[in-house]
């Protein structure tokens, strides 16, 4: 029907397929039964296959659902009486959040750039995997090295100043800023990799060092991509439960900028009142703070998928 | 040659003017000089602060606290002076040269470091001496030099040292926490605490009657088998749903609002925090099932609401990279689209899949938070695994965080703890390294195999 060098599109042949089976089951070759057999499979197998793929929405549902269901009188109470209580801990939590981003990125970005336009392929072939590994550190882990290691350091640096015991924010945002760095890494050197490498011959085509050309060209480029890193790692800083509840000195804290305070996050908020099962009678007020920090994720992540549409959108414009 | 030139020469020689490696260590050597003193600087600072609000001057001018600051001090001393003395090496040409004042510098400091506290007119004087050491380093080179290096090279080349140290820094702090926890976990590690499990009751009481956190006392068994049997269902769970939704995705959706909408939600999925699936599961299933509040299934599909959507992405990337002849080669042979889904595209993307199965086993198995409050904290008898949803069971995670609390007041029983904690960490991330390791090689070596030419 077809002779090899035609291109044919994989869709053709596949109608193809479907009308040589109509016309072979007219003709009795392949047998009706076999042949409608076969279809009704496919039918369902497809369905299977939606509904499979549908469950993710069905999940997220569910627990915004269920958070809802069980946090909706204390954030009704919230919503009538203010948030009261809950507004230091969502200070906390973004200043913890945005203070381990601040140093994940400022570590993590150069590294980036590093790996991505001036490292040779032997560094980047042993760097890429073992970032890609360390990236999964079980943050149970982290919180043994951060209670035992970095907190004692800590504390033996400020604890002239402030008496702090090493508990306390600062700890927290290293033990963070570790946690993402590979995330940062890893993503911020795919987003500088998706610029077109015609770009960095032109720029170096016009006399421009390497730096000028990494300064002034790619790096505007892979602008939306880099965001786009430091908000998901900003977004699972947020949420970054055991590793900070170890460190952080879980106290109820203030609205205060100083980081050698001993505080606490919603998360570890979350966590502590349940583990220690002191609000067996009300849990309300958690899961009505569980639905906050979920609407604040979700937020960040509603924004990095407008900046994923627009990066598309400019790679389709330039090709 | 009048100032100006010779200026810029001295700091062209000073950050490398060529990418000859003995002048960027030589660069390298003079800023550790600058960041040692800019940190000398920093703390006297701080004890000047110190004085100034208590009144008081404190002994030395470093503010340790114990033993354990002071070492940590020392090593980095020690650290920064082979840094300083490999300028000695590049400066002088000679590897023995730059070796053996190394050494001397750093034990020197060591010495320092251990056996007293630091003055203040100690710490400035070890400041100025590593700058003046530099700056005699760059005085020897200086008549080496003999052409004019243009300013955007002498800036490219700072700029290439300041990104290499970021670099370091950043590889340099994951690959000490892996060692960290493998120097001081290894100690505590036998087979007994790998097999036996740890007795009923709160670490302090154990502790107060045994005497200490002595070897054999405690052990992971159950809580390795507890484990690998919750993350074993939660794979049980994920795989055909992960798979599904994968080749749903890739293969039969239409390319319009509805895909883009169920990819929308497994970003949104996978951005859920832990603690929000333990507080979920931690209740749901007790409330719409009577289950016990932490189970095995009730765990395991917890943890499965946190893999899923990784899986669907590695799956549904590993399906997307089959080129498109082999579906054409197998639509031109008749086949249908059933068929070539089984038989082509999953037997060409198994490697991806493979790969997305086994990291997201070692994601689940790491996973405290959830696991936590939905499998439980039982962590001293067996797993039971007839009781899908009645009893709790122990996990390794939350094994190493009931040591962790388990911590008591006595400074001794607290080292002690401190090793039992660091025990269970190396057995955890030792088992989650070899599973990753495991996935990479499988991608490596699979899609070998498998490569289209």
């Amino acid at each position: 029907m077809y002779s090899i060098d035609d291109h044919v599109s994989i869709e053709t042949i596949l109608k193809t397929n479907n009308r040589l089976y109509a016309n072979s089951r007219k003709q009795g070759s392949l047998g009706e039964k076999k042949a409608l057999k076969r279809r009704t499979g496919e039918r369902i197998f497809e369905f299977l296959l939606l509904l499979s793929a549908v469950s993710s929405i069905a999940i997220v549902f569910l627990l915004i659902g269920y958070l809802g269901f069980q946090g909706y009188p204390a954030v009704i109470d919230w919503l009538l009486h203010g948030f009261g209580f809950l507004i230091p801990y969502m200070f906390t939590t973004v200043y913890v959040g945005v203070g381990a981003v601040a140093i994940a990125t400022a570590i993590g970005l150069p590294t980036a750039i590093y790996l991505a336009e001036f490292s040779g392929f032997r560094i980047r072939n042993l760097t890429k995997p073992s970032m890609e590994t360390l990236s999964g550190i079980p943050s149970v882990v982290m919180g043994v090295i951060g209670a035992f290691i970095i907190a004692p350091a800590v504390a033996s640096f400020f604890g002239g100043i402030s008496g702090t015991s090493g508990l306390c924010v600062l700890t927290a945002w290293i033990v963070l800023a570790i946690m993402s760095l590979p995330f940062v890494v890893s993503i911020a050197e795919d987003a500088l990799r998706a610029v077109p490498n015609s770009y960095r011959e032109a720029s170096q085509g016009l006399g421009a060092t390497k730096w000028q050309t990494t300064f002034h060209v790619v790096l505007p480029e892979a602008r939306s991509g880099i965001l786009a890193a430091i908000l998901l790692a900003l977004a699972s800083a947020l949420g970054e439960t055991m590793a900070v509840w170890m460190v952080i000195g879980n106290t109820i804290p203030t609205i205060s900028l100083n980081p050698l305070l001993r505080a606490d996050v919603i998360s570890t908020f979350i966590a502590r009142y349940i583990y220690n099962q002191e609000s067996v009678g009300d849990l309300s007020p958690l899961y009505g703070a569980g639905l906050i920090l979920l609407i604040m994720i979700g937020v960040i992540n509603i924004a990095v998928a407008m900046l994923a549409r627009r990066r598309l959108y400019a790679v389709t414009i330039h090709g | 040659m009048d100032e100006e030139e010779d200026w810029r020469k001295l700091v062209s020689l000073m950050y490398f003017k060529s990418l000859e490696r003995e002048n960027v260590i030589a660069g390298l050597a003079v800023l550790a000089g600058a960041g040692l003193f800019v940190s000398y600087g920093i703390l006297v600072l701080f004890k000047v602060m110190t004085y100034s609000v208590t009144g008081a001057l404190p002994l030395g001018a470093l503010p340790f606290t114990d033993t354990f600051a002071s070492l940590l001090w020392s090593l980095f001393f020690f650290f920064a002076a082979t840094m300083l003395s490999l300028a000695g090496y590049s400066l002088m040409e000679s590897h023995y040269a730059g070796i053996a004042i190394a050494s001397i510098t750093g034990l020197c400091l060591v010495a320092i470091s251990m056996f007293g506290q630091i003055d203040m007119v100690l710490s400035l004087a070890t400041g100025a001496l590593c700058l003046f050491g530099a700056f005699v380093g760059l005085l020897a080179k200086r008549k080496h030099v003999t052409a004019r290096t243009p300013g955007r090279v002498v800036e490219e080349n700072i700029v290439k040292v300041c990104l290499r140290v970021a670099g370091l820094i950043a590889i340099g702090s994951l690959f000490t926490v892996i060692a960290v926890v493998f120097i001081r976990g290894a100690s505590y590690v036998s087979w007994s605490f790998l097999t036996s499990g740890t007795p009923p009751g709160q670490f302090q009481a154990i502790a107060a009657i045994l005497g200490g956190y002595e070897q054999g006392v405690f052990g992971v068994g159950p809580a390795i088998a507890g484990s690998l049997m919750v993350c074993g269902v939660c794979e049980l769970t994920t795989i055909p749903l992960g798979l599904g939704s994968a080749i749903y995705l890739a293969e039969y959706a239409p390319q319009n609002v509805f895909s883009k909408v169920i990819h929308f939600f497994v970003e949104l999925l996978a951005g859920v925090p832990s603690i929000i699936l333990g507080i979920f599961g931690y209740t749901f299933f007790f409330f719409s099932f009577h289950w016990a509040r932490q189970s095995l299934l009730g765990g395991a599909l917890c943890l499965a609401f946190m893999t899923l959507p990784w899986n669907i992405r590695v799956t549904e990337e590993a399906i997307k990279t089959v080129p498109d002849d082999y579906k054409a080669a197998s639509y031109a042979l008749g086949a249908t689209k059933l068929q070539t889904v089984r038989r082509i595209i999953l037997e060409a993307a198994s490697p991806g899949i493979l790969t997305g199965i086994l990291l997201g086993f070692g994601a689940a198995f790491g996973e405290a938070a959830v696991v936590i409050f939905t499998a439980g904290n039982a962590f001293y008898n067996l797993p039971n695994p007839f009781s899908l949803t009645g009893s709790t069971i122990p996990t390794l995670p939350a094994w190493i965080y009931q040591v962790f609390r388990g911590e008591t007041t006595s400074q001794l029983v607290r080292l002690k703890a401190q090793d039992v904690a660091f025990a269970g960490s190396f057995v955890l991330i030792a088992i989650f390294l070899g599973i990753t390791v495991a996935a990479l090689l499988v991608r490596n070596r699979l899609s070998k195999r498998l490569r289209v030419t």
